[in-house]
């Protein structure tokens, strides 16, 4: 599993670490019931402090992605990731609600909002 | 959950007065302390040992008063001095005789696992030593006592960088059990930066801040200045500023929030050190 | 306790060198001696009471004294353990007096057909110097834990010298004979055995209380 995080990114180390972890639960790389490493053990091979690891496997529970047991540590949830990803979903189309509504209101054409959406997904490739 | 709580702890001496220091060592963490020489931070970790008495407020270590169980904590903590304290003509041999009737708890295979692991012979008098075997033997003494809480003064003092890898990694090893923790003061600020979970910056004895690493090292930023421009800056924007030939510079606490404040100053980001340095001048 | 006395123990081992000589040197002084009461006790005191001194100036010198509360020791126990050192140190002499006094013996029975018998007078007078020994550990420890190692030293010195004098004085001058009218060499020794006991335990007392006190 790969967690690649940069220590000069404006994004908060612990968002950072949440979203590769939710990248690789998303794309199969962490299966459901599959066993995080520590929070110890994440901290020292990323060199991040293991408040910040804590941080970021608290969020993740909270959002469902993974759970914490006691003395055990913490796996993947064997939450529906379908519903997961409907929620996401969601997220996204409030979020292109607000730049279609700003397109239409400067009289930005789709194709050229499209043209848009693709540098900045082409953008997020190359990273 | 707290392994050691220094509560409004002050000392004051004839020269020197470390002000009341609210602080926590939390349990499963390293906790790395900052300061310049003589700035209270030997003081901290003594207060905690009872080595200095209190001059007000108290000191809680695993929930009980450092002072009332003094005898019965000090069975859990190990402690790393500054400088070598066994007679110097004694082996190993005779530290080992020694140390193990003082406490409850001694695995003698620990201490000589770790000797070997560190190299260092066990027949030859301590005053054959250089300064970095002498430090290694402090912490292996300090580590084969089942302490649940490591306290090192300086301990990366007299390593060679192979050494300090070392030290990290035993340190690192040591707070993966949840219960214990580690505090250690240094002035090689990138160890800290490298191990630390929280820092905790003592200026003139008082405490800056007792913060997440992470956060200090995201947050903290260097913003350079051309003369001119550094005129606009409002004090209370910056720690403190440094001058030289072609402009200024000055520590940044929050750089987002500076951003927002001054869009496209050119910020950097701050290492310990630095934060260290800006801090004492200011 | 047994840790720091095992500490005391090993360093005194370490300079076994001085410790044989002494051991030889007191052997055959007591050999040599014939019963010269005033030189006997003169060595006992400077030696056996020096060799209790030692391990305080080594712990001042080694730093040893600055961190030992970073073990899991009171200032009761520290100092409990230092007595018990010094005791063992006495327990040490007072056995090279009996194998000294048992090869006077036998010195006598090769060389002479003189051989004083195993009174209770001879053993007694045999014996008598030994228990300066606590006696002067009971002085010099308080004056040690209160003004340090090094200037205690001084202190402890100077109180000897004069305290010899004075018995030098007394036993001498007045011309005190032991062993004739009033006073058996015995009793003498029930005396030094009383005192030994009695000035050991106030000051172990004492030098606890010193230790306690002091701020660091």
């Amino acid at each position: 599993m790969d967690i690649i995080i940069s220590n000069t990114s404006s994004i908060p180390i612990y968002e950072q670490i949440m979203g590769q972890i939710k990248k690789n639960i998303m794309n199969g790389t962490l299966k459901e019931g599959e066993a995080l490493p520590s929070m110890r053990t994440l901290a020292k091979e990323l060199r991040v402090s293991v408040i910040t690891t804590k941080r970021a496997y608290e969020e993740l529970e909270s959002a469902g992605f993974i759970v914490t047991v006691m003395g055990k540590g913490s796996f993947v949830a064997k939450k529906n990731l379908e519903l997961i990803r409907e929620e996401q979903y969601k997220e996204i189309e409030k979020n292109l609600q607000k730049a279609v509504e700003q397109s239409k209101m400067n009289g930005i054409s789709l194709q050229e909002l499209m043209e848009i959406v693709k540098i900045i997904y082409g953008d997020e490739e190359h990273e | 959950m707290n392994s050691i709580l220094w509560n409004k702890a002050e000392k004051t001496f004839d020269l020197f007065h470390l002000h009341p220091i609210t602080m926590q060592l939390e349990q499963g963490s390293i906790m790395g302390l900052i300061g310049e020489n003589g700035s209270g931070k030997t003081t901290l970790i003594k207060l905690a040992l009872n080595l200095l008495p209190l001059t007000s407020g108290e000191i809680k270590i695993f929930g009980l008063d450092s002072v009332q169980k003094e005898t019965e904590i000090k069975q859990r903590i190990g402690f790393v001095p500054d400088e070598n304290i066994f007679y110097e003509m004694f082996t190993l041999r005779d530290v080992n005789k020694i140390i193990s009737k003082l406490y409850r708890n001694w695995q003698e295979k620990t201490f000589f696992h770790y000797l070997e692991r560190f190299q260092i012979p066990i027949k030859e008098p301590i005053k054959s030593f250089s300064m970095g075997m002498k430090k290694k033997v402090a912490i292996t003494s300090a580590l084969s006592h089942e302490a649940e809480i490591l306290l090192l003064d300086e301990p990366m003092n007299g390593l060679d960088p192979v050494a300090r890898a070392e030290v990290r990694d035993i340190l690192q090893e040591f707070v993966e059990t949840e219960s214990h923790s580690v505090l250690l003061s240094s002035h090689i600020t990138e160890d800290l930066e490298k191990i630390s979970d929280y820092i905790t910056l003592i200026e003139k004895g008082n405490m800056v801040f007792s913060e997440n690493k992470d956060d200090i090292l995201q947050n903290y930023g260097i913003a350079s200045f051309s003369k001119m421009d550094f005129k606009e800056i409002n004090k209370k924007d910056y720690i403190s500023f440094r001058e030289n030939a072609f402009g200024y510079q000055v520590l940044v606490k929050d750089t987002k929030e500076f951003l927002r404040k001054y869009d496209g100053a050119m910020i950097d980001k701050a290492s310990l050190e630095e934060i260290m340095v800006f801090y004492h001048r200011r | 306790m047994v840790g720091l006395l095992w500490k005391d123990i090993l360093y005194l081992k370490k300079m076994w060198k001085m410790v044989i000589a002494f051991g030889i040197f007191f052997i055959l002084f007591h050999i040599a001696s014939n019963n010269s009461f005033n030189s006997i006790v003169f060595i006992a005191i400077i030696l056996g009471g020096n060799f209790s001194m030692l391990p305080f100036t080594y712990d001042n010198y080694s730093k040893w004294n600055h961190y030992q509360y970073t073990f899991p020791v009171s200032k009761k126990i520290v100092v409990c353990s230092r007595y018990l050192f010094g005791l063992a140190l006495f327990g040490a002499c007072l056995l090279l007096s009996i194998f000294g006094m048992l090869l006077t013996e036998i010195e006598y029975l090769l060389f002479c057909s003189d051989v004083p018998s195993f009174t209770l007078q001879y053993v007694s007078s045999e014996l008598l110097p030994v228990f300066f020994i606590p006696i002067m550990q009971a002085i010099s420890f308080p004056l040690l834990y209160r003004f340090g190692a090094e200037k205690g030293r001084i202190y402890v010195l100077c109180l000897v010298a004069t305290i010899i004098a004075a018995i030098s004085v007394v036993t001498t001058g007045m011309g005190y004979q032991i062993g004739t009218v009033s006073i058996s060499y015995s009793d003498v020794l029930v005396i030094m055995i009383g005192m030994s006991i009695l000035l050991y335990t106030c000051s172990l007392l004492l030098s606890i209380r010193i230790e306690q006190k002091k701020k660091n």
